[in-house]
């Protein structure tokens, strides 16, 4: 990135590009045009899909990884260098990738019974060393990509187990809820990938709610950078403040904050803030291990009852109905998802909180994926009292 | 003629802009991108790229001013259409 007479050109967040207008610092802009020399390349992507498309699913119930090394390029997915079961790489972003993908796999397995991203075993891929210098991690609607940071900003995406955890949760969300990428439905796309990928943390680190740190990506940021991470849930706009590179974390952590953009497909990583900071609040307000409560009635509710246009309310309702059904009407974990979201703004509806007061029975959750993308965000399906069985 | 290009999102959601205007270029500088606009294709009615299930990826806006009003073409890091491409990084690589 160069600063000419005739031209503008900075990276920063949106919301502080004015922030580094006035940046002298050659090598930072620098770091950033190499980001941005996104390979023509990646438009092949698409059509090298079809082949693999007999390989995601098969062998249930087995881990099976695979990383790719694009040593700089971007066309999808590079040159395989580790296979499940393969010896360990001298290129830690390989180990990483690797690993932290099979803690996630791990994770989801033992916690919530799931087989891979799509419930049925599918092969998780992982693609590192993506273009120069690449200050970004995503998922491409099959796959991981990782990029190596540009070292002024950012190191390597790899080295967060919460950032690899993340990545993988956007594909069980496309195997699920489908949630739209947009605006809010957007958001809970992103919070759902955020609080999934910080239980898987908690998980391998053996931390209690109150143990954990409740950052997404702590590490991730250059030395010199003031910031701790990207993100808080715990306390979502405290994460960075860094003038001179990044500005100023922009998360809302209550409805009153909302922010309304065209930019980042509506906020998407911007009011994520909001049901982070709900999902904290339920997983503190109930204590221990987070993945156990807090945890297992977000996946409920996120993989069986959100449809693809869902809003914050509905996430709402949907969990406060899921702590109902898996944990007791009017218990602890229920009264504690109703507290969490009141206190981000938003309310479980009167016809929810009805609802789910005629369930009497402890249900156990649906191990059925949900389909994918149903009509309607959430329709509140009646459950009638169930008569008790007499003994003898 | 006005050209600005914003990328926005990402998992770290780190943006970047940058904005030329052609009045203001040497003239060869100014034709390049005249021709590489005519050449981008952007449609009478614009509509987004977006790759399906992708996550993270960057997204583009480019805006186009040409003195009878402006458009916004958008389209994210995989689904870019390469003449697209071609002006998002001349944008950017100028800037």
């Amino acid at each position: 990135m160069r600063l000419e007479h005739d031209h503008v050109c900075f990276i920063v967040p949106p919301h502080i590009l004015k922030h580094l207008a006035g940046s002298s610092n050659a090598t930072v802009r620098e770091g950033a045009q190499h980001a941005l020399e996104v390979s023509a390349a990646a438009r092949g992507k698409r059509m090298a899909i079809g082949p693999f498309a007999g390989l995601l699913a098969a062998s249930p119930g087995v881990k099976r990884r695979t990383v790719y090394d694009e040593r700089g390029g971007t066309k999808l997915p590079g040159k395989l260098v580790r296979s499940e079961g393969g010896k360990a790489s001298s290129d830690v972003s390989v180990n990483e990738a690797y690993d932290y993908a099979g803690d996630t796999y791990d994770f989801y397995n033992a916690v919530f019974a799931r087989n891979s991203v799509d419930n049925k075993g599918m092969r998780l891929d992982s693609s590192v060393h993506y273009n120069h210098r690449f200050n970004n991690a995503f998922w491409d609607g099959t796959q991981m990509v990782y990029g190596d940071g540009d070292g002024q900003i950012f190191t390597r995406f790899t080295a967060c187990i919460d950032v690899i955890g993340h990545e993988l949760t956007h594909g069980v969300t496309q195997f699920t809820s489908a949630l739209d990428y947009e605006a809010q439905s957007g958001a809970l796309n992103e919070h759902f990938s955020d609080v999934m990928g910080s239980l898987v943390k908690q998980w391998t680190l053996k931390q209690t709610a109150a143990q954990a740190d409740w950052l997404i990506g702590k590490g991730l940021l250059a030395a010199g950078v003031k910031g701790v991470a990207l993100r808080s849930m715990k306390a979502p706009g405290t994460a960075y403040n860094d003038p001179k590179t990044l500005g100023r974390d922009p998360q809302p952590a209550d409805m009153s904050h909302y922010v309304n953009t065209n930019q980042d497909n509506g906020g998407v990583h911007i009011n994520s803030g909001i049901p982070n900071k709900a999902f904290y609040n339920v997983a503190a307000a109930i204590g221990g291990n987070a993945w156990e409560k807090a945890g297992k009635i977000w996946y409920t509710a996120f993989t069986n009852k959100l449809g693809h246009t869902a809003q914050f309310a509905d996430a709402a309702n949907a969990t406060y109905e899921t702590a109902g059904e898996l944990f007791g009407v009017g218990k602890a974990e229920q009264i504690a998802v109703g507290e969490g979201w009141k206190n981000v703004g938003i309310n479980v509806s009167k016809q929810i909180i009805a609802g789910s007061a005629m369930i009497t029975v402890k249900a156990p959750p649906p191990s059925q994926p949900a389909p994918a993308a149903s009509e309607s965000a959430y329709v509140p399906i009646p459950i009638k009292p169930q008569p008790r069985k007499s003994k003898g | 003629m006005k050209i600005s290009v914003q990328r926005s999102g990402g998992f770290a959601n780190i943006g970047a802009h940058a904005e030329v205007d052609t009045s203001t270029l040497p003239r060869e500088k100014a034709d390049l991108l005249h021709r590489l606009i005519r050449g981008a294709g952007f449609p009478d009615q614009p509509a987004p790229h977006r790759t399906p299930g992708a996550a993270d990826v960057y997204q583009y806006d480019i805006t186009v001013d040409d003195g009878t009003g402006s458009k916004t073409y958008r389209a994210d890091e995989l689904s870019m259409p390469e003449k697209w491409r071609a002006v998002v990084e001349h944008v950017l690589g100028q800037g």
